[in-house]
């Protein structure tokens, strides 16, 4: 006669709490113990919600269904409406007093009546529709309590219906023992909305104010700095149900929204900063009604010291100052630093200009030991230099005789004497020359730099050295490259490089037998100097010391001041130039010196 | 006058100026001259006349003047020679006194006065230059 479905035939391993039979025929909602509904049909389940679908979870204990075919579940975790395949459950979070459901009622005004652990709730139609439209919406609602003679009920177990509803409205129900009953049409409403005092400030369990006056709004406590917890009193007077009084506070300064507690008659504060502060508080009755207005109390608290502004501006102050200190110390310090390197500097100036003075003087005893050289040289040169002057004034006087003759002729010749006279002048000139270069050659002058040509110097110390080299019988020949560049140097120590060379010469060959010819030479070389050379046919260089002819001191004449060559040296070298020497063949020695060519000639 | 009939007067020098003013010189007095740069030209050259006369310079390059004369004087040939020199030493003017020759330094005084027209009266033989 009964056909047996097996809970497991349904995919469940508990039982089903609540069942329900829906408007299709054959079909029903069921509601089982671990959770979950079903719409089972036709011998197959159809639809199942869980938690997992948004559910509420836990025990579910009864089901009904709206004429619009909407299933409403109460279950442990909230009031649950499931809606085409879409579940949403009203829960604590929106405004219900507590979470467990154990059945849900509509009355006649279309109302909600929901029988929760914390007691007989109702949420009025608007609301519910306001929630069914946003369900993470915030309900208003009234609980019924054992204060208004609601029977409690813990366990969960029972069967649906556990409450119906009469036909004239009233809501009938089973709480543990007996039966009860709610006329939803007469509630008793409290009209009067409930006066709101704030009746004392405790900071740290001490009073530091007290409501002596009624009117806390005129008074403006002070509490002392690093208050840690701060405790507000404040009450409403109901008289009907003190304990369902609502309030909703919040102090201005620290919350951003209001606090709603139910019967809390004490709003506390933790750790609040120094400053000013307003609590507000509304309180509302048993039936809902708000005192909005309400009561508030500005009170502040006194900052510490380091709180306060001007400890703060110090503390900035004194990290300046402190900073500024550190930096006064490091710019002492760099300054001391500088002071002590300035002194360093000083000494090793002081230093270097006595090191530029040595510089110097050693140079300056250079010089005057090439002056000494040349003048020594030229010493030597005396009776050649003497003969050298002498020859021009000579022919002059000749010529002046010969003038004198031709104009004292008979018959004057005018053409000879004039060119007798043109002679003079030239001969003149020529001594005037001579001297002129023999004095460059003694003067001591700082070294000029000038564009030397250099056959032209050649050709001026063959000039003065010519009568040196005929009184020992000795021919100078030259082979003088034509367009020679001129090159950057000092005239007179260049001479004295040739006379050095050329004096060398002569008196290598003093001694010798057989031909006795000193051979000057000028040529561009190919790695752009100006080669010059002057080859002897004397005793050539000396054989084991050939390497030593150029140090300073080294003379193999008897009279010798050896430095000669050491100068010529140092004058070429000081040119940029090169001095060396080889054998002659098939006697004598050879001399060479070459210059770089700094600036062509014409530029 | 033709240069058969005039004493011609060899020059020695190496000084191109000595020679010249030495030439204008002897011209003046009336004398042929013939001019050589060194002894050695002078021994090369094939002068179609004999010197009447030789002025050398003391100091010549290559062969001196001392030695010219002396190898002159070895040819057989008793040239008069006078000797041109400023810087003669005492020695030199010796031996060059010695082989009977005259040494003259042109820079030596200045007898051209004799030649001034207010002296012309005077002899006017040429001073030995």
């Amino acid at each position: 006669m009964v056909e047996r479905i097996p809970w497991a035939n349904l995919g469940r391993k508990d039982s089903a709490m609540a069942l329900l039979a829906g408007p299709v025929p054959g079909a029903l909602w069921l509601g089982f113990s671990q959770g979950g509904v079903a719409y089972f049909k036709d011998g197959k389940v159809r639809e199942s919600y869980t938690r997992v679908d948004g559910l509420g979870e836990g025990i579910v204990t009864s089901l009904s269904l709206d004429s619009d075919g909407t299933l409403w579940a109460a279950t442990e975790g909230g009031l649950s409406r499931v809606k085409n395949g879409r579940v949403a459950t009203l829960t604590s979070q929106n405004g219900l007093p507590c979470d467990t459901v154990f059945w849900m009622m509509q009355d006649d005004a279309h109302s909600f009546w929901l029988y929760m652990s914390c007691g007989l709730v109702r949420i009025a139609g608007t609301e519910m529709d306001a929630w069914v439209t946003d369900p993470k919406r915030t309900i208003q609602s009234t609980v019924f309590d054992s204060s208004d003679g609601v029977r409690g009920r813990a366990l969960t177990t029972g069967y649906t219906p556990l409450v119906t509803k009469t036909a004239n409205g009233k809501l009938w129900f089973l709480p543990l023992d007996g039966v009860s009953v709610i006329d939803p049409r007469h509630l008793p409403v409290n009209k009067l909305p409930p006066p709101v005092h704030i009746e004392q400030v405790t900071a740290d369990r001490k009073t530091y104010w007290s409501n002596l006056s009624g009117d806390a709004s005129s008074s403006h406590p002070r509490l002392p700095p690093l208050v840690l917890d701060l405790t507000i009193d404040y009450t409403a007077l109901s008289f009907v149900a003190p304990e369902k009084v609502r309030f909703r506070y919040k102090l201005e300064g620290q919350d951003p929204d209001w606090r709603e507690v139910v019967n809390e008659r004490e709003a506390q504060y933790s750790n609040l900063a120094p400053g000013n502060y307003r609590f507000r508080v509304a309180a509302c009755n048993n039936s809902g009604v708000w005192n909005e207005a309400g009561a508030f109390l500005d009170f502040s608290i006194a900052p510490a010291y380091y709180q306060t502004t001007w400890f703060r501006v110090s503390c900035v102050a004194a990290f300046v100052a402190l900073l500024w200190c550190i930096y006064r110390l490091r710019v002492r310090s760099i300054e001391q630093r500088s002071e002590q390197l300035a002194l360093i500097n000083s000494k090793l100036e002081a230093q270097i200009a006595v090191r530029k003075q040595a510089e110097e003087a050693l140079r300056q005893a250079q010089a005057d030991l090439t002056h000494a050289s040349r003048v020594s040289s030229m010493g030597e040169l005396t009776v050649s230099l003497a003969h050298e002057v002498k020859q021009p004034i000579a022919a002059a006087i000749t010529n002046a005789n010969t003038c004198l003759r031709w104009l004292a002729a008979d018959s004057p010749n005018f053409e000879e004497a004039c060119a007798a006279t043109m002679r003079i002048v030239k001969d003149g000139t020529r001594a005037a020359e001579i001297i002129k270069r023999v004095r460059l050659l003694f003067k001591k002058s700082a070294p000029q730099w000038e564009l030397v040509d250099v056959n032209e110097v050649i050709r001026e110390m063959i000039v003065l050295l010519r009568g040196e080299a005929t009184r020992h019988n000795i021919v100078i020949r030259t082979e003088l490259a034509a367009d020679l560049p001129q090159l950057m140097g000092d005239r007179v120590q260049l001479q004295q490089v040739l006379m050095n060379l050329m004096l060398n010469g002569i008196d290598a060959m003093k001694d010798v037998d057989g031909t006795r010819e000193l051979a000057i030479r000028s040529e561009r070389s190919e790695t752009d100097q100006v080669l010059m050379s002057v080859s002897d046919t004397g005793v050539g260089l000396p054989t084991q010391q050939a390497d030593q002819i150029f140090n300073a001191f080294f003379t193999t004449k008897p009279h010798g001041t050896g430095m000669g060559l050491s100068i010529s040296r140092s004058i070429v070298e000081s040119h940029g130039g090169r001095l060396w020497t080889t054998d002659n063949s098939p006697r004598g020695a050879n001399f060479y010196f070459s210059l770089p060519i700094k600036i062509e000639a014409g530029e | 006058m033709t240069p058969g009939d005039t004493p011609t007067v060899f020059v020695i020098d190496d000084d191109e100026s000595i020679r010249h003013a030495l030439r204008s010189l002897f011209l003046s007095v009336g004398l042929n001259v013939n001019l050589f740069s060194s002894a050695s030209e002078l021994l090369n050259s094939q002068p179609p006349k004999c010197p009447s006369c030789l002025v050398l310079d003391i100091r010549l390059p290559g062969l001196s003047g001392l030695e010219l004369q002396a190898q002159l004087a070895g040819d057989g040939d008793a040239l008069p020679v006078i000797l041109v020199s400023g810087l003669a030493r005492e020695r030199q003017r010796r031996r060059a006194q010695e082989r009977r020759m005259a040494v003259a330094d042109p820079a030596d005084g200045g007898g051209g006065a004799s030649w001034c027209p207010t002296n012309m009266a005077a002899s006017p033989s040429p001073k030995k230059a």
